[in-house]
């Protein structure tokens, strides 16, 4: 598979690795994970090669008629858990070097592909100048799909994240596992936020900032731009600026961390000079989202 | 210091502009951020803001002063003002003469001198100034050009041996550059030459010393009746002191000491039998400094009688006036002869062919003198005073012989010559392809019959006419004769073909023939040459070197201070506004690595 978003090696060493989705839904006939038995739901997942017991049904003919090869067709089970990806794409994404936009992307990308080769059903959600867009994928087949579309994602300004967390709790009627990816400068979605824990979803946040944002540098007299408003503050930033910057940083952080744990959400910092690699391989798998 | 542009120096007040800009207090810096949620939290210090900030000491900011300061100064456009002279042309005459030869010290001539004033003048001269170089002499040459091609060809020229007319060169100088501007004339020469009236064009610069040279300026060699010679010796002593001087001659026992005064002294050595020598050479025993003039000779060329031929009717006066003549053979023959001899006086009697040029061929010697003009060329536009036409520039070719006998019997067409149908006498001198016409009519008494031969009755007559003869007999006289160098020697014509070889370098050299006919040759350097004829061989002793040559100012010499002090001077700009303009360059770059390094 070609893509723009990642090279060949690393989808292979990612394809190894499955979402984490600890609660047990009521949904769930397993439990745990989507099974990748084919059921007799409707939704076609991939055709596999014949094997002696296969019910005889479900080889496709037409495939047969045309490569002369017993191929069977492959059903998702009713039952699997949806998987929703909630993807931040505004004003403030647009920011730093590298971007946390770009970040947040790859990593959307990524996780999807995870979920999409593992058969789970993949709904992406996020913003758009029309509003609110989520569109759901499944199937290894369908990364591509995912690829190109989170491939040509922009900024958008008219949809607030939490009006995208509102929507997409709309339609998880019955719930799944949703992640959260964006730079969370607003406090005030926390209360938002909280509502996707219902029907035993897990929620996982992921909490990325830019380098700037973490440590900034600009010394004087700043006249600073909020990117997703007109506002504006002037502040004289000198050293003890920095420094107390630094602490209610952390405090910010904090206050997340200590609001994901009193839900039962998963939370990780990502910082976006950190690896990409590392945090796939690393911090998510620490995180129990991935494994 | 100046500036072409002053008004420029007004951008100066840009610069304490600039310092206060960089103290000037700048508006807050306008940052975009994802979110001020923190950075509202953090209370503003909001620290006194003035104006303008407390002056530090900022490098860049000097460098970029330096920048503009440069900038505005080359903008200005500074000068200098410096001392200039106009371009000048600057002419040299180099007497190149022997004299120049003199020393003045064991390893250096007056012409060693002559080129080292010179070198001395034009280093004094710009660049751009043109130097012409005239060296007057055998070896002489021109040069014309800048400093540096002047310097080496002074190293090339050299003196000659022999006098040179300075005077000339100078002249012609002169007419070569009038009306040039800013020109300046130097003579360089041991000689405080009169140059007429070009004399004050040009500034002297006059070499040598006191000299030790005593040296013979003039020779000549007179013969006396009883066959000896009296010989007439110039002595030049220029040493300042009366010195006595011994004095020979060469091949002789002829030697005396003789006291040759400061200037010129003349001695005559009486009576000297010099026997059959063709050469008499008057020696001076003396070591100095300019032995040239040290011995000069007189030589004979031609030692034969001239011949004279008289045929028919022996004229008595004339034959009495030719035998006085010394060194003459005359011949009287009743056989009109018309080779071999030097004069044919035909009397009567006519050969058929008559000798043409180069001899005096006398017909019919006039018995009435009166109507016999003597002379030279006569012009075809003059009347003597007997109404007789006077001819002119008459070919030989016009001239037709007519027979005697109709002379005697009256006009005939052949052996007799007229000249434009007039009957006349024809006299030839050797005067060239002209003839010498003596213009006289035959009387009526030749041309109507009988003997028309008379004697005249006037010695005196014939005595002028011989006289006449004499002066026309140049190349044939017998007598010693001295040679200058320059001066071309007649020689007679048997020695038209005669080969000439310098003794001194084995040149050989030949007799030129000018446009009047005339044989002669021209020595250019002292010494011995011997000439050989067909059945001759002479020794031609070549002397000096006019008697100033020998001559010494005795002055030290002197280039004369500030000759080109009056030459007018200006004061010329001289900008230097590109220093500026790579200074600012140079700063700007500095900014530009500095501001790099701050960023």
């Amino acid at each position: 598979m070609t893509n723009k978003i990642f090279d060949s090696d690393f989808l292979r060493k990612i394809e190894r690795l499955k979402l984490f989705v600890k609660r047990i839904l009521p949904t769930v006939a397993e439990g745990n994970k989507v099974s990748k038995r084919v059921g007799s739901g409707i939704d076609f997942m991939n055709y596999r090669g014949y094997v002696q017991g296969d019910e005889i049904r479900y080889v496709d003919w037409n495939v047969y008629a045309r490569s002369e090869g017993l191929f069977i067709r492959e059903f998702a089970k009713e039952d699997a858990v949806p998987i929703y990806i909630i993807l931040d794409n505004s004003p403030s994404m647009d920011f730093g070097a590298p971007s946390k936009f770009i970040f947040a992307k790859k990593l959307s990308a990524a996780l999807a592909y995870i979920g999409l080769v593992c058969l789970d059903k993949i709904t992406i959600c996020l913003g758009s100048n029309d509003g609110f867009v989520s569109q759901g994928f499944r199937g290894e087949y369908s990364a591509s799909q995912v690829f190109d579309m989170l491939y040509s994602l922009e900024i958008n300004r008219s949809i607030r994240l939490e009006e995208i967390v509102v929507r997409t709790r709309s339609i998880a009627k019955k719930g799944g596992a949703f992640f959260i990816i964006s730079d969370f400068w607003d406090s005030e979605m926390q209360k938002d936020v909280k509502e996707l824990t219902f029907n035993n979803s897990e929620v996982s946040l992921i909490h990325i900032l830019s380098n700037e944002e973490v440590k900034p540098s600009t010394k004087g007299k700043i006249r600073l731009f909020d990117s997703e408003g007109s506002t504006h503050i002037d502040r004289f930033v000198g050293e003890e600026e920095l420094i107390e910057y630094d602490r209610l940083l952390k405090g910010h952080i904090d206050n997340y961390k200590q609001f994901a744990m009193r839900y039962n959400m998963n939370y990780i910092f990502a910082p976006t000079d950190s690896a990409f690699e590392e945090v796939i391989m690393v911090y998510l798998r620490e995180a129990f989202i991935l494994r | 210091m100046g500036f072409e542009n002053p008004i420029a120096l007004w951008l100066s007040l840009a610069l304490p502009l600039l310092f206060i800009l960089t103290l000037w207090r700048l508006k807050p810096v306008r940052v975009v951020i994802p979110s001020i949620y923190l950075w509202g939290r953090i209370k503003d210090r909001n620290p006194p803001i003035n104006a303008l900030q407390k002056p530090r000491f900022n490098v860049l900011l000097l460098f970029q002063i330096m920048v503009v300061a440069s900038g505005i100064i080359a903008i200005a456009s500074p000068f200098v003002e410096v001392s200039s002279t106009e371009p000048k042309t600057v002419i040299v005459v180099i007497d190149a003469s022997a004299s120049m030869k003199t020393r003045v010290s064991t390893t250096k001539m007056r012409f060693d001198m002559a080129v080292e004033e010179v070198e001395k003048l034009i280093n004094a001269l710009q660049d751009y100034d043109t130097v012409e170089i005239y060296t007057s002499g055998s070896n002489s040459s021109y040069f014309k050009g800048d400093k540096g091609g002047a310097f080496s060809y002074l190293r090339k020229i050299s003196v000659a041996d022999c006098e040179s007319d300075v005077v000339d060169v100078c002249k012609n100088v002169v007419i070569s550059v009038s009306g040039g501007k800013n020109v300046r004339m130097f003579l360089v020469s041991d000689k405080d030459i009169d140059l007429g009236d070009v004399n004050e064009r040009f500034i002297r610069i006059l070499v040598g010393g006191k000299s030790d040279n005593i040296g013979i300026t003039r020779l000549s060699v007179d013969k006396r009746a009883d066959g000896l010679y009296d010989i007439f010796v110039a002595i030049g002593n220029f040493t300042g002191n009366e010195i006595e001087v011994p004095l020979r001659i060469a091949d002789s026992s002829i030697s005396k000491n003789v006291i040759a005064k400061v200037g010129i002294t003349t001695l005559v050595l009486e009576k000297v039998d010099i026997g059959s020598n063709n050469l008499i050479e008057v020696i001076i025993d003396r070591n100095d400094s300019l032995d040239v003039d040290n011995g000069a000779g007189a030589f004979k060329l031609n030692g034969r009688q001239l011949k004279v031929l008289m045929s028919g009717v022996d004229n008595r006066f004339l034959s009495k006036s030719f035998r006085a003549m010394p060194d003459t053979d005359l011949t009287v023959s009743q056989v009109p002869t018309s080779s071999g001899y030097d004069i044919y006086i035909y009397n009567e009697m006519l050969p058929s062919v008559i000798p043409k040029g180069g001899d005096i061929v006398i017909v019919n010697p006039p018995s009435d003198f009166s109507s016999f003009r003597f002379g030279k060329v006569l012009d075809s536009t003059l009347v003597d005073e007997g109404g007789n036409q006077l001819l002119r520039d008459v070919n030989i070719d016009e001239v037709k012989v007519v027979g005697a006998r109709e002379i005697s019997s009256g006009l005939q067409v052949e052996d007799v010559f007229t000249i434009k149908g007039k009957p006349i006498a024809v006299l030839y001198a050797d005067v060239g392809k002209s003839i010498l016409v003596l213009s006289f009519e035959l009387t009526a008494d030749a041309v109507g019959g009988g003997r028309w031969m008379y004697y005249p009755s006037f010695p005196i007559f014939w005595a002028n006419y011989v006289e006449f003869i004499r002066s026309k007999r140049k190349s044939w006289i017998s007598d010693f004769t001295t040679a200058k160098v320059g001066i071309p020697l007649l020689l007679p014509r048997e020695y038209k073909d005669a080969s000439i070889r310098y003794l001194a370098n084995d040149e050989k050299l030949r007799p030129a023939e000018d446009t009047d006919g005339r044989i002669s040759f021209i020595p250019y350097s002292v010494g011995r040459y011997q000439m050989k004829s067909k059945d001759d061989k002479k020794d031609i002793y070549v002397n000096l070197l006019s008697e100033n040559e020998s001559d010494n100012n005795g002055s030290e010499h002197l280039l004369p201070d500030n000759v080109f002090e009056d030459l007018k001077t200006t004061r010329v700009k001289k900008p230097f506004l590109q220093y500026f303009a790579i200074l600012s360059v140079l700063f700007m770059i500095i900014c530009w690595v500095l501001e790099k390094r701050m960023s």
